[in-house]
């Protein structure tokens, strides 16, 4: 009798179990940080690139090492003009994030520049009349084990990425983050922008957790603006 | 006695598996897009019967009738001296305007509670996030038990800890960095700056926020004000960045490329 009621119990306990796991979306909080250091491309390969965003990649890139080169003064708004880093470039800096959920909405919470972006879970689709800013417009949704976000409404000034790759106004990208285990969260991207690129490629970004981690305050400019004010 | 044994088992099992949202928000729920009113304001309004016996009617009568008066700051001798000194447009003390507009740098804590611009909360087990539109601030106010740090560098945000105390959230900020204005009117503060707030939800539509200032350098002594704010369901953060215009006014790259018209390909 004692048999029946433990394989009864286990079988509701498996149960349960089941529709737990099928009700409970993928858990992607935590704080991260981007893995390989000093990444600056999502991709190995050459760029796509249009005539237009070729020569500006090259122009940003130009014998960067020359105060007199005529590269000097296209070189990273990040730095000279002390403007956000922007999406997707934020994904490559050496500071942690955090991914924050809830029910309606992902936050990631980058430690660079604090810039925080709001991802929409609530079935909401992009504003009409958005315009353009830093971060753009994300809405996202579960598709098994990854968080799909989909984004537009990105500014065109903000390098794409590190190295000096330039989007249009026209970008649209796609972001699939997963963790693949415990500790590893993988994000691949997709970009879109008939502007800039040839054809829609493909890259990726890895990160790590960072267990008990915290967002430390950080300001871009932070040294220069504080040695400014007397 | 077993198959007791084995309800009471199963039972824990089930409340070990229930997610209980109750846990992972202890005290008050003040989660939602809100927005200080009045929207803009120089410095703290002074503390009023409207904090003690809350009504919309009464508050709204309130600001019709009276304004939200701002507080006197009680400044001590060398922060008044300073604050004249940052007021004098004339000559090499220019250099001594609000470093928000001056300087792009954060508006810094409190002073973010004076602008008006829409923010979101939200709350976990361990910590109240503040989503700030203006400057796109987070400000992180830990309830999870810790102190503040022994050794703190300055920083513009200073470091929150939080409590409750039934429905009330008590936070205790220490660290902020004296390159900041107090406020808006710019009112000086000194390095040792500590803000209690006690912030509570008075009725379903407003928040309300209690402030005690301290500091031994900037103020002659403790002194309290109020900051309200009425929730916007519906509402949106949007992306703001300090000097947002001036930046894309300055050469950000992207329309040169060798001073040459560069053909649009195919």
């Amino acid at each position: 009798m004692t048999r029946v009621w433990m394989k009864l119990a286990l079988v509701a306990q498996l149960g349960c179990a089941a529709l737990h796991a099928q009700a409970s979306k993928p858990d992607l909080s935590g704080v991260w940080i981007g893995k390989p250091r000093g990444q600056v491309s999502f991709s190995k390969e050459q760029l796509p690139m249009r005539l237009k965003a070729e020569h500006d990649y090259k122009y940003n890139t130009l014998d960067a090492s020359n105060p007199s080169s005529p590269g000097r003064k296209q070189l990273d708004p990040h730095i000279i003009n002390c403007a956000p880093p922007g999406v997707p470039r934020l994904w490559l800096f050496d500071r942690p994030f955090e991914i924050v959920q809830t029910a309606e909405q992902v936050v990631v919470y980058y430690e660079e520049d604090h810039n925080f972006r709001q991802v929409w879970l609530d079935g909401r689709g992009h504003p009409g009349d958005f315009g353009h800013s830093w971060v753009g417009h994300s809405i996202g949704k579960w598709d098994g084990d990854a968080l799909v976000v989909d984004t537009v409404g990105l500014r065109k000034e903000p390098w794409f990425d590190s190295a000096g790759h330039m989007n249009s106004d026209e970008l649209h990208l796609i972001e699939r983050i997963r963790r693949t285990d415990r500790t590893h969260l993988v994000i691949d991207i997709t970009a879109d922008d008939p502007k800039s690129f040839r054809k829609t490629w493909t890259g990726q970004r890895l990160a790590e957790l960072v267990p008990n981690g915290e967002i430390r305050e950080n300001v871009t400019c932070g040294d220069r603006i504080m040695n400014e004010i007397p | 006695m077993r198959f007791f044994g084995l309800v009471l088992a199963a039972s824990s099992w089930l409340a070990a598996q229930t997610p209980l949202k109750a846990q992972q928000k202890p005290g008050a729920d003040f989660t939602g897009v809100w927005m200080t009113e009045p929207r803009n304001m120089q410095t703290f309004s002074e503390v009023t019967d409207v904090a003690q016996s809350w009504s919309v009617a009464k508050y709204g009568d309130y600001i019709k009738k009276r304004g939200l008066p701002t507080t006197p700051v009680p400044l001590t001798p060398w922060a008044a001296e300073k604050l004249k000194y940052s007021r004098d447009p004339i000559g090499g003390k220019r250099n001594e305007l609000d470093p928000y507009v001056n300087n792009c740098a954060p508006p810094g804590f409190p002073r973010f509670w004076l602008i008006g611009r829409p923010y979101e909360v939200l709350q976990d087990s361990r910590r109240v996030l503040i989503l700030f539109e203006s400057d796109h601030w987070v400000r992180q106010i830990w309830t999870d038990g810790r102190g503040h740090p022994k050794t703190l560098t300055p920083t513009w945000g200073g470091h929150s800890i939080g409590r409750w105390e039934g429905d009330t959230l008590v936070v205790d900020t220490v660290g902020m960095t004296d390159k900041a204005p107090f406020d808006t009117e710019n009112n000086p503060h000194g390095p040792e700056l500590h803000v209690v707030e006690r912030i509570r939800r008075p009725d379903h539509e407003h928040l309300l926020v209690e402030f005690t200032f301290e500091d031994p350098k900037a103020f002659t002594k403790p002194w309290k004000a109020m900051r309200i704010s009425q929730l916007h369901p519906g509402w949106a953060l949007d992306d703001v960045v300090a000097c947002e215009d001036r930046l894309l006014g300055t050469p950000i790259p992207v329309t040169y490329g060798f001073g040459e018209d560069i053909p649009a390909d195919k």
